[in-house]
């Protein structure tokens, strides 16, 4: 059966299910999400107003049989936080489960005009929508567990916190993992409160007795699995016993502070004294000694690299899932908090109320610059989360990010690029990274860069670390491959496997291959990333914006950071190189 | 985690306090079991090798080597090992499984004996077995 495209209008509560016009057919995940906003969505709309949608897709292997690691959904809207495009990715257990269901793409649109809200059921008979005030307010813990009392076949719930009400700026978007905690966010960009604009507190998807997914070229696909497979399983980062498994993606933390690029405090410093007592490592070891929790854990079925983590407190009983290295950087280091436990209550916090665990973790350590605590003091951190729970005016603040928090507080050193703040990479530091951050389609992330193998990357197979000739070929090469495993369904962690084993890379293309029936190579991944690319670099024009916002903030300029001293120097012409292909013939 | 006490009662005219930071399977070498930061007292010259031979480890168990926050090696190179310390450095040693993603490392201040290697070698993969056949 062929995909279809399901459109659902809020205004008029009907849902239609539609052939996919000829231009999206090729699409999938982050390439669909970006082509629909591209062609649907009005780039001079406001975020929050009746003119966005929210479009969900699950990904081209999404839901087939046991390609490993590919419980990826994308989110894709116009971003209340950055005001671009926005692709936000999620694991848990949608991606498979919509993609079952014939769906290549949800497309959200309209807005009550009874001012109701509502929740979506979603299953082989179609939609319900379904009055949603007795969940209005409450945390995703409650509506996981709400909706697995009430429906059968251990739905996915894809849903938003109180926050995601509020149409709050960091407001992101949780799905439900195997144990039914809300743990998976599309965090990224707000589009919690995308989803909140159009009075959807909740979608919850069923896929039994579903169609399942097409697969046209089923020995092409076995093949791409197998070789891809294979790569994941022997590559040291992501095999089992391998530093994602054991460590999870906190095994970062103590290498990145080691070499003096770990944001600390408010990015003042790229070290932290307190660096091992917030590591993946230190997880692990808390894990052992509490005899509870676990690492080595699936944020979704079929997930065979298994990086994610369940957190024991001291008694014994779960605090959160996952603990990554990305919320230990942003709610630890960055705040000058070097207390694990309070990493994961605030963690919990974030993943009930609906907050994006990087955007939130710097708007504290903002607010600790601009006074409203101090550094270090964890006890007052985690007491904002009550702030923001009760909806008060400061935590309304708070749950608007880094760029409204320090407008209010008056600070200037706010690490944010296009309105989205930085993750736990420092730029000044660690200068590649600084490209990607300043010239993605998305704001600052440091998930849009891949590292792909030079040979496909078309630099020749030597490229000089050291300079920044090349640095914007390579990054452009490393965010259209991205952008094509974005819209695989696959985890963007077979990027590890896949750069160092070749067959792993082959694998990856022909078991996409296979499922569409095309005739693709692994040379034609970065042509079609740069596609996805172009509609969203086209799309943010549109809406406003030039090469001027692909710069680092200004402090990073003449802030000299600590232990290595150093400043962004990058000059503005390199940073320019790396989209001017996008008006070219 | 295992914090060791400075041995204070080396003589300090022919003696250095360095700063071992120790991560992974190596940590059980400074009395840790995922994570190990202990201060030694060794002789003045000491070289990285030196280290690994007085904590009991084989080069081949090591990794990433930073000094005082400078990349100086990466799994499988063991460039790093002659590299001499001086007294209040801080070395950090990981195992040998560790990698550190290219990406989150493009252009992080590194070793002059690192730059050189890299130079003209192969920097971009993630591990330096990674390496893509000739086709």
């Amino acid at each position: 059966m062929a995909r279809k495209i399901l459109r659902i209008n809020m205004t008029d509560l009907t849902a239609t299910y539609e052939d996919i016009p000829e231009k999206w057919a090729k699409w999938a995940g982050r390439g669909l999400t970006s082509a629909i906003v591209f062609d649907e969505v009005d780039p001079t709309c406001h975020p929050l107003g009746p003119n966005n949608k929210l479009v969900i897709a699950p990904g081209w292997v999404s839901g087939t049989p046991a390609a490993p690691s590919s419980g990826r959904t994308s989110f894709g809207g116009k971003s209340p936080l950055t005001g671009t495009i926005k692709e936000s990715n999620s694991g848990g257990l949608s991606s498979q489960k919509i993609a079952k269901l014939g769906i290549a793409a949800i497309i959200l649109e309209g807005q009550p005009k009874d001012g109701k809200w509502y929740y979506l059921f979603i299953n082989k008979d179609g939609v319900k929508f379904e009055d949603a005030t007795d969940l209005l307010g409450k945390g995703m813990e409650e509506v996981d567990r709400i909706m697995w009392e009430r429906y059968e076949h251990k739905p996915a719930v894809i849903g938003i916190g109180p926050v995601g009400e509020r149409l709050a700026a960091n407001a992101g978007i949780s799905v439900n993992d195997p144990e039914n905690n809300p743990g998976r966010y599309a965090g990224r960009g707000g589009l919690g409160a995308v989803m909140g604009a159009r009075h959807v507190k909740a979608i919850v998807v069923d896929d039994k007795g579903g169609p399942g997914v097409e697969i046209k070229n089923m020995d092409l696909f076995k093949k791409g699995r197998k070789k891809l497979t294979n790569a994941i399983m022997t590559h040291d980062l992501t095999k089992k016993g391998g530093g994602l498994n054991a460590y999870g993606t906190d095994v970062l933390m103590n290498i990145i502070n080691e070499a003096g690029g770990l944001p600390t405090r408010n990015f003042s410093s790229g070290q932290f004294e307190g660096a091992a007592k917030i590591s993946g490592e230190m997880i692990a070891e808390m894990v052992e000694k509490r005899k509870a929790g676990m690492t080595g854990h699936a944020c979704h079925p079929g997930c065979i690299i298994q990086c994610s983590n369940i957190y024991p407190g001291p008694d014994g009983r779960i605090i959160a899932s996952p603990i990554e290295y990305e919320t230990a950087f942003a709610l630890g280091a960055n705040c000058g908090i070097d207390d694990l436990d309070f990493v994961a209550k605030m963690t919990k916090a974030c993943n009930d109320l609906g907050l994006d665990t990087i955007e939130m973790g710097n708007t504290i350590a903002v607010a600790m610059e601009g006074g409203l605590l101090e550094f270090g003091d964890k006890e007052g951190a985690l007491a904002l989360f009550d702030e923001i729970a009760k909806g008060t005016p400061l935590g309304r603040v708070l749950s608007n990010g880094v760029e409204a928090t320090a407008k209010v507080f008056g600070v200037h050193r706010t690490p944010t690029v296009k309105g989205q703040s930085m993750p736990a990479y420092e730029p000044r530091a660690i200068k590649g990274i600084g490209f990607t951050y300043a010239t993605s389609t998305m704001g600052a992330d440091h998930t849009s860069g891949y590292t792909i193998a030079p040979e496909i990357a078309g630099v020749g197979g030597k490229v000089d670390p050291l300079t920044y000739e090349g640095k914007a070929e390579l990054s452009l090469a490393f965010q259209a491959t991205t952008a094509f495993i974005d819209s695989t369904g696959y985890c963007l962690f077979i990027a590890f496997p896949i750069l160092d084993i070749q067959e792993g890379f082959e694998g990856m293309v022909e078991s996409v291959a296979g499922v569409m029936g095309w005739d693709i190579s692994a040379n034609d991944v970065v042509e079609i990333g740069k596609e996805i690319l172009k509609m969203e670099r086209l799309f943010n024009e549109r809406a406003g914006f030039t090469n001027l916002d692909d710069r680092l903030p200004e402090f990073m300029r003449y802030e000299p950071l600590p232990p290595h001293n150093v400043v962004w120097d990058v000059p503005d012409e390199e940073l320019d190189k790396v989209y001017a292909w996008v008006h070219e013939s | 985690m295992c914090y060791n006490e400075p041995n204070l009662e080396e003589a300090r005219g022919t003696f250095m306090e360095v700063e071992i930071a120790l991560y992974g399977k190596i940590a059980r070498a400074g009395g840790g079991k995922h994570v190990a930061v202990l201060t030694r007292s060794l002789p003045t010259g000491s070289r990285i090798r030196d280290v690994l031979a007085a904590l009991g480890l084989q080069p081949e168990e090591v990794g990433l080597i930073f000094v005082n926050s400078v990349l100086s090696d990466l799994p499988g190179l063991h460039i790093a090992l002659d590299d001499e310390l001086h007294a209040g450095d801080h070395l950090g040693l990981f195992a040998a499984d560790y990698i550190w993603p290219y990406q989150y490392r493009d252009g992080t201040v590194v070793s002059p004996r690192l730059r050189e290697a890299i130079a003209t070698g192969d920097y971009l993969h993630h591990h330096p077995r990674g390496r893509w056949s000739e086709t």
